[in-house]
C-alpha cells in the first residue's frame, strides 16, 4: 500500500507528462489558444495538484517502495525527513508556477506542460530516490527535461543555444555521479545511497569527489555557474520552478542528503563549504552588477545555492533544508514576477522596468516581500535561514565570507528593489493587467516567502524541522546574531534602494566573471582541437590505411595478371609451339624417298642392335 | 662343317643385298636387294636349327614361315611397281614420292 503511494507520486505526472509532450499540437507555431492548448493546461494543473496532494500524504506516511531495476542496483524509493519536505516545496512551488504558466505560456503549452511534469517527476525520484541508480535515472531525465523546457522557444537561435550550455555543463559535473556509482559498485558493492560513507578508502573518496562535481553542477556552484546565467533564455515560469526549487535545487539537496559521506572523507565537506561560500560572495557580486532583472535573479539563485552548499558542507542541515525551502518560494516568487513583467511590459531590463512594481499593487506587493526577504530583511524568511547556517560555520574565514555575501545579498535585493520602486521618469502607456491565474500564485508565494523563516526559529518551528530531518543538536542562531545580520540587512537595504541608480557594474561582474569564456578557452576549445585533431588523424592515418588497401590490392591484382598472362599463358604457348615444331621435326624424315626409308629402319635396326650390345 | 662358314655366308648375301636396296635407282633391283636380304636371314635360321637344336622342328617352322613371308612380299611389290608402271610410267623410287608425309 504505502509502495504503491509511492510510485504513484512519481508516475502521476510522469505519464500525462511523457504523453503530453509527445502530443505536440504546436507544429506550425500557430496554435495559440486553441482547445487542445487549454485542455493540456487544465490537465496539468490537475494532475500537479493531485500530486501535491500526494507529496502531503507521502510527507505524512514516510512510505518506502523498492522494484528491481538492474542487477544489484534496485530502484528504491523511500521518503524520510529531508525528503518529505523536499517534495512537498517542490509539488507546492510547481503547482503554483503551473498555474502562473497557464496564464502566461501561450504557443505550444501542450509540449511545455508535458515537460514540465516530466520534469517535476524526475525530480520527485530524485529527492525519495535511496539508490544511485534512481538517483541516476532521475538525474538524467531532470537534466533532459532541462533542456527541452530553457530551449522552450526554438524558433531562434538563443533559447537553444542556452539550453545546450546549460546541458552540457551539468552533464560535465555528471559524468562524477557516474563515477561515484561505480566507485560505490567497486568498494561496497551496493548502489544504496547510506552505505556510500563506509566504502572502502580510496572509493570513498572518488565517491565523493563524483558526488561533489554532480552536486556543484546542477546547483550552478563555482566554477559551472555561468550556465544558469544562459538558462534565462528560457520561459520564466522555467526559471521560476528550475532555478528556484527544482533543478539547482537539488544539487543543495544531494550535498545535504549526502553530508555523511562528504564529512566521512576529511576534505569533501571542506571543499564544498568552501566553494558555497565562495559562490554566494562572487555571484553576489555579480547578482549586484546586473543590468537585468532576471539575469539578476539567477545570479543571486547561484549566490543563495551556495548557502545551502555551505551548510551541507558545514553539517548545518536544518539551516540549509530552511534555506532550501524559502530559497525556493522566495526565488520562484521573484521569477515569476519577473515573468509577469516581461508578458506585460515587453523587457526584463532594470532601467526599462523603473517604477514597475509601483502601478499593479496585485504584483508590485508580491515583488516587494521577496525582494525584502532576499535581502535578509526580518521577519522575513531568508534573514532566519540564514542566520541558522552562520551558526553552524566554525571557520572564522568561511563565517566571514559567508557574512559578506549576506550583505551582498542585502546589497543586490535592495538595488532591484530601488530600481523597481522609483517612479518613472516619463508616463506609461496603459498595459494589460495581471491575470488571476498570475495573481493567485504571486500572493501564495509571497506569504511562503514572508512566514518560512519559522522553519529557522527554534520556538516557533526550527526545533520541529531539526526533529523531522533528525538531527535534533544541530546549534541554532543566538539572538545576539540575529539582532546584528538583521540591522546589518536593514542598512545594506536601505543604501541599495537610496543608492540604486548609482552602484557600481563593473563590466567583468556583468559578465559573470567571464566564467563562459573561460570554461570555453578551459574546455570546449581543448576539447574541439582534440577532436579536431583526431579526426585530422582519423583522415589522414586510419581513412589513408584503408583507402590504400584497395590500391595495393589493385596493384597487386596487375602483377598477378602480368604474371599469368606472360608466365602461365606464355607456358601453354610455349608448349604449344614446341609440339608444333616437334611435329613439324617428326614430318621432315618422312620424305617419301625409299632409301631413305631404308637408311633410316638401318640405323635404327644398328642403334638397336648397338644398344643390345652395350647393355647386355 | 661349321656354323661359322655358313653364318659368314648369311652376313655376306645380307649386306650384298643391303647395299643394293640402298644404291640401286630401280625398283626392281631394290626388290632383288631384299630378296638377297631375306635369303641371308633363311641361310642363318637354317644353319642356328641344323647346328644348335636339329632334333625340334621350331626351327625348320620359322624357315618356312620366312619363306611364305618373302613370298607374299614379292608377289605384292610386284604388283605394286605394275601398277605404278601403268599409272605414271615410273621405274625408278625418284619418280616415285607417294609416300612423302
Amino acid at each position: 500500500m504505502s509502495g504503491a503511494l509511492l510510485w504513484t507520486l512519481v508516475l502521476l505526472p510522469a505519464v500525462p507528462g511523457g504523453v503530453l509532450a509527445l502530443a505536440g499540437g504546436d507544429r506550425d507555431g500557430r496554435d495559440r489558444d486553441g482547445r487542445w492548448g487549454r485542455t493540456a493546461g487544465v490537465v496539468a494543473l490537475a494532475v500537479a495538484a493531485a500530486t501535491a496532494v500526494l507529496a502531503l500524504l507521502a510527507a505524512v506516511h514516510r512510505p518506502r517502495a523498492t522494484a528491481d531495476f538492474l542487477p544489484g542496483g534496485p530502484l528504491a524509493l523511500a521518503v524520510d525527513g529531508l525528503s518529505a519536505v523536499v517534495i512537498v516545496t517542490v509539488s507546492a512551488v510547481g503547482l503554483l508556477v503551473l498555474l502562473f504558466a497557464t496564464a502566461d505560456i501561450d504557443a505550444g503549452r501542450p509540449r511545455f506542460f508535458g515537460l514540465m511534469l516530466l520534469f517535476l517527476a524526475a525530480v520527485l525520484l530524485t529527492a525519495t530516490a535511496t539508490t544511485l541508480t534512481g538517483l541516476l535515472l532521475a538525474w538524467e531525465v531532470m537534466g533532459a527535461t532541462s533542456y527541452g523546457l530553457i530551449a522552450f522557444h526554438w524558433r531562434t537561435d538563443g533559447p537553444p543555444a542556452a539550453g545546450t550550455v546549460a546541458f552540457l555543463t551539468t552533464r560535465t559535473g555528471d559524468v562524477g555521479l557516474y563515477l561515484a556509482a561505480g566507485a560505490a559498485l567497486a568498494g561496497g558493492g551496493t548502489f544504496a545511497l547510506d552505505t556510500l560513507p563506509g566504502l572502502a578508502g580510496g572509493w570513498r573518496q572518488l565517491a565523493a569527489a563524483g558526488v561533489l562535481a554532480a552536486a556543484l553542477g546542477k546547483a550552478a556552484q563555482l566554477p559551472f555557474s555561468f550556465w544558469l546565467s544562459r538558462a534565462m533564455l528560457g520561459p520564466s515560469p522555467v526559471s521560476a520552478l528550475l532555478h528556484s526549487a527544482a533543478m539547482v535545487a537539488m544539487g543543495g539537496y544531494l550535498l545535504l542528503r549526502l553530508h555523511p559521506l562528504l564529512s566521512a572523507t576529511g576534505w569533501a565537506a571542506d571543499v564544498a563549504a568552501w566553494t558555497g561560500a565562495l559562490t554566494a560572495l562572487a555571484l553576489g557580486a555579480v547578482a549586484l552588477a546586473q543590468r537585468d532583472l532576471k539575469q539578476l535573479l539567477a545570479a543571486s539563485t547561484a549566490a543563495q545555492l551556495g548557502f545551502v552548499v555551505l551548510a551541507a558542507g558545514a553539517g548545518a542541515l536544518a539551516g540549509g533544508t530552511a534555506h532550501l525551502v524559502a530559497h525556493a518560494a522566495v526565488k520562484a516568487l521573484l521569477f515569476l514576477t519577473a515573468g509577469a513583467w516581461l508578458t506585460t511590459r515587453g523587457t526584463q531590463r532594470l532601467r526599462a522596468l523603473r517604477g514597475a512594481a509601483r502601478p499593479d499593487r496585485s504584483v508590485g506587493l508580491p515583488f516587494t516581500v521577496g525582494a525584502l526577504a532576499l535581502a535578509g530583511v526580518p521577519p522575513l524568511s531568508l534573514w532566519a535561514t540564514k542566520d541558522e547556517i552562520l551558526a553552524g560555520v566554525e571557520h572564522p574565514a568561511l563565517y566571514g565570507v559567508a557574512l559578506g555575501a549576506a550583505v551582498l545579498s542585502a546589497g543586490y535585493a535592495g538595488k532591484a528593489l530601488g530600481l523597481l520602486l522609483r517612479p518613472p521618469e516619463r508616463a506609461r502607456r496603459r498595459l494589460r493587467a495581471p491575470r488571476p491565474a498570475e495573481r493567485l500564485p504571486l500572493a501564495v508565494l509571497a506569504l511562503g516567502a514572508a512566514v518560512l523563516g519559522v522553519l529557522a526559529l527554534p520556538a516557533l518551528g526550527g526545533d520541529r524541522l531539526k526533529a523531522v530531518l533528525g538531527v535534533p543538536g544541530e546549534p541554532a542562531a543566538g539572538a545576539g546574531t540575529m539582532v546584528v545580520t538583521a540591522a546589518l540587512a536593514v542598512a545594506v537595504t536601505t543604501g541599495a534602494v537610496l543608492l540604486a541608480d548609482r552602484l557600481p557594474e563593473p563590466a567583468r561582474a556583468r559578465n559573470w566573471l567571464g566564467l563562459e569564456a573561460a570554461a570555453r578557452a578551459l574546455v570546449v576549445r581543448p576539447v574541439l582541437a582534440a577532436a579536431g585533431a583526431l579526426a585530422r588523424f582519423d583522415d589522414t592515418v586510419v581513412d589513408r590505411a584503408v583507402a590504400a588497401a584497395p590500391r595495393a590490392v589493385r596493384r597487386l591484382a596487375g602483377w598477378t595478371a602480368r604474371a599469368d598472362r606472360g608466365g602461365v599463358d606464355g607456358l601453354v604457348r610455349g608448349v604449344a609451339t614446341g609440339t608444333r615444331r616437334l611435329g613439324a621435326a617428326a614430318l621432315r624424315p618422312q620424305t617419301g624417298q625409299l632409301h631413305q626409308y631404308y637408311a633410316q629402319a638401318v640405323a635404327l635396326l644398328a642403334a638397336s642392335v648397338a644398344l643390345l650390345l652395350l647393355l647386355r | 662343317m661349321t656354323p661359322d662358314l655358313f653364318l659368314l655366308l648369311a652376313a655376306a648375301l645380307f649386306a650384298v643385298g643391303l647395299y643394293g636396296a640402298l644404291s640401286q635407282q630401280s625398283v626392281v633391283m631394290i626388290m632383288m636387294g631384299l630378296e638377297l636380304m631375306i635369303n641371308g636371314v633363311i641361310v642363318a635360321a637354317a644353319s642356328f636349327w641344323y647346328f644348335v637344336a636339329p632334333a625340334q622342328p621350331d626351327g625348320q617352322v620359322l624357315v618356312l614361315v620366312v619363306i611364305s613371308a618373302m613370298t607374299v612380299e614379292m608377289a605384292m611389290g610386284f604388283a605394286v611397281v605394275t601398277l605404278l608402271f601403268r599409272a605414271k610410267d615410273a621405274d625408278t623410287t625418284d619418280m616415285a614420292a607417294e609416300l612423302r608425309r
